[in-house]
């Protein structure tokens, strides 16, 4: 081979060229891997969670998808921080409203066999939220605490007495809930605070001991178990409800 | 720091594929070659953005970061090159089929023997001067030799391919 020739041949290779994608992904990538390090070292965390969305590579090729993307996250991540945070609200705060909301939502989605307890598991949390208000002497906010543990206390007594009319059998976290709502009723009269009309309430809690006696009765039980039940019948009688439903509790999960 | 990364952005698109080239005949690999090529302009490009005076001659920056790139390669990997005939098929645009299909063949068998030379200076040189049609004094520049030396390389390199060539 002349040298001509052999120039001519090296001349041939500028035919060698890369993939055009890849030139394009190259050239992408530079600039992005300067702006992840940013991201890291503190930048916004709209540029944080695009830095994440790195590990789909093929679904996300297109920056424009990936902030889309980044931003609906962002939104999502902002949205379940509130709601969070709003768990610890107060009645009268702001976000107290949200954490009903949420409330709401959760006996939305459950079972109808579930409600009832649920609507318990709220009045308890007013009780404990008025506890809490109490021991923090934050005057202002005992009325609409107040008022907020009898809505919920009225609308769980409700649909307590009509499930009991209607013959259901009670859930357990009922028994449970209604034996934790009485002693934390008991609690907060204690502290000095009167939480006013509770006949609905108490009329439910009675009811409910009396259906669980009623199942109880029913239901096989060794001679152990009959004289608990007959204990339990005693301080129904007495008005006990906390020692009645903790027996019936006890008895139920035997 | 836009107006930066709009200006790399055009100094990118007017070497990828010469900085590709020189990369893909020295490693004869696709697959390092594109990663050699994109770790190259990054390093450029971390250098670029952060120097307010600007670098001196882009050109000869890029093509001594790749150069240190292939050589930081084959220190790792050892002298394990593949030759490879595949990846890349260059043809000549003469339209006679016997002539391109011979012509094809010989460029092939060149671009083999250049990844294939030992003296990786011989293969800068060729490469920078018939390749990429750079002139002495730029190859110079990029190989840290002086003219006079790169000449002598010239000289040498493009016998010893030829050589390497008969051979075959």
């Amino acid at each position: 081979m002349q040298e001509k020739d052999l120039i001519f041949n090296l001349k041939g290779l500028k035919q060698i060229k890369p993939r055009k994608e890849w030139a394009v992904l190259a050239k992408q990538r530079i600039f992005e891997a300067d702006y992840k390090k940013t991201a890291k070292a503190g930048a916004p965390l709209l540029g944080r969670l695009s830095a994440i969305l790195d590990v789909f590579p093929r679904f996300l090729s297109s920056p424009a998808y990936k902030y889309a993307l980044a931003t609906f996250m962002f939104v999502v991540l902002i949205a379940s921080s509130v709601v969070l945070y709003a768990q610890n609200a107060l009645p009268g705060d702001t976000l107290f409203s949200l954490k009903k909301v949420s409330e709401k939502t959760r006996m939305f989605l459950a079972a109808k066999s579930k409600v009832s307890g649920y609507q318990l598991e709220n009045a308890n949390t007013r009780l404990t939220e008025l506890t809490q208000i109490a021991e923090t002497k934050q005057d202002k906010k005992l009325a609409p605490a107040i008022k907020e543990f009898q809505a919920s206390a009225r609308e769980a007594a409700l649909n307590i007495n009509n499930s009991i009319k209607k013959g259901d059998v009670l859930d357990k976290n009922v028994v449970a809930q209604a034996e934790k709502l009485v002693e934390a009723k008991d609690k907060v009269k204690a502290m000095g605070i009167s939480l006013g009309d509770t006949d609905d309430i108490d009329n439910a809690l009675s009811n409910i001991v009396q259906a669980g006696i009623k199942d109880l009765e029913a239901s096989t039980l060794t001679d152990d178990q009959k004289i608990e039940l007959d204990n339990a019948k005693k301080d129904y009688e007495n008005k006990d409800y906390s020692s009645a439903l903790e027996k019936i509790l006890m008895l139920t999960q035997q | 720091m836009k107006n930066k990364q709009e200006e790399f952005g055009r100094i990118y698109d007017h070497y990828v594929d010469k900085i590709y080239r020189f990369v893909y005949v020295k490693v004869n690999s696709r697959e390092v070659a594109e990663d050699l090529t994109s770790d190259s302009f990054l390093r450029c490009w971390q250098v670029y953005k952060n120097d307010q005076n600007g670098i001196n001659n882009i050109q000869a920056f890029l093509y001594q970061i790749a150069r240190n790139l292939v050589t930081d390669h084959y220190r790792i990997k050892g002298r394990t090159q593949t030759i490879s005939t595949d990846d890349h098929v260059v043809s000549d645009p003469r339209h006679n089929i016997e002539e391109t299909t011979k012509n094809k063949s010989d460029i092939d068998q060149v671009r083999i023997v250049l990844a294939g030379l030992n003296n990786k200076d011989y293969q800068d040189a060729v490469i920078l001067r018939y390749v990429e049609d750079l002139s002495v004094s730029e190859i110079a520049e990029i190989t840290g030799k002086t003219e006079e030396n790169v000449r002598v390389l010239l000289h040498r390199a493009l016998k010893s391919v030829k050589d390497k060539i008969e051979k075959c």
